[in-house]
């Protein structure tokens, strides 16, 4: 399994590297993007079977990164959306743009174990 | 409006949560005897249905301590940029957690990409004497920690 973590903070992308390893599912393999932009790119080239990704970044936002996969082939990759702010209308947006999977940071291992189960297992 | 007692609380808490580290609340009086340490200085301002500002001031030793917990690394060997990354990180988390804290799930706003650098010791000064300064210890090393909050 191919994820993708695009997140500006290479704390937070080293932080979900580590729990995902940590994880119940074999054979991952993880891959690594600063912003919207580095994503795309690397979408284009490997086949990712999930993303994990921060909203505010600068170059592209992990919105407008959420808008153009849902315009192109790559529309059907489960994305989970890691955010430092749980408001409501944040995610409601989200949702309707087909989010399903959200991480309000901090957060946990089993937090993120439970998020990849649902999608993995 | 959150109280100073929520304000500490929550302030330990994410400190707990993401680096394992703990935060004792203490008076100004306590904190001045550092000025001679090398801090970094972290800000955040985040806009929107509700707006406002944070800083966060750390010595570059606690940095270190952070940045060492939150990566889950025994090795001190950080580099400035991934010490200074680290700091922001932790300050996006807080600065998160006090404004939903705040103001529920109900409103929107958008946070800054947050910025740091060395913080001069006039800066140091100046918010020792901010009264929305909060004072902490952190492994005996000073924090100090300022939000404004403004509704809108």
């Amino acid at each position: 399994m191919r994820i993708l973590i695009v997140d500006d903070s290479r704390t937070q992308r080293a932080i979900i590297k580590k729990i995902v390893k940590m994880t119940e599912i074999d054979n991952i393999e993880i891959y690594e993007a600063g912003n919207g932009i580095e994503a795309l790119d690397k979408i284009k080239q490997i086949k990712i079977d999930l993303i994990f990704t921060d909203i505010n970044m600068p170059e592209m936002n992990g919105e407008e990164m959420i808008d153009k996969l849902n315009e192109s082939e790559f529309s059907n990759i489960p994305i989970v959306v890691l955010t430092s702010k749980g408001s409501d209308i944040t995610k409601n947006k989200l949702e309707q743009k087909g989010i399903k999977a959200f991480l309000v940071k901090p957060f946990t291992p089993e937090d993120v174990n439970e998020v990849l189960k649902s999608f993995f297992i | 409006m959150l109280n100073s007692n929520e304000i500490d609380i929550l302030f330990d808490e994410v400190l707990e949560e993401s680096t394992f580290l703990f935060a004792d609340k203490v008076k100004k009086e306590e904190i001045s005897q550092y000025s001679h340490e090398n801090f970094l200085i972290t800000y955040i301002s985040f806009d929107g249905e509700v707006c406002g500002e944070l800083f966060l001031l750390f010595s570059e030793e606690t940095a270190h301590e952070i940045t060492m917990n939150m990566l889950g690394e025994d090795e001190n060997n950080f580099s400035d940029f991934e010490v200074k990354d680290a700091v922001k990180e932790f300050a996006n988390m807080l600065c998160g957690k006090i404004v939903l804290k705040e103001f529920g799930k109900e409103k929107e706003f958008d946070i800054s990409i947050p910025i740091i650098n060395e913080a001069p010791h006039e800066i140091y000064k100046r918010l020792i004497e901010d009264e929305k300064t909060r004072f902490y210890m952190i492994d005996e090393r000073p924090a100090l920690f300022n939000i404004g909050i403004v509704k809108t």
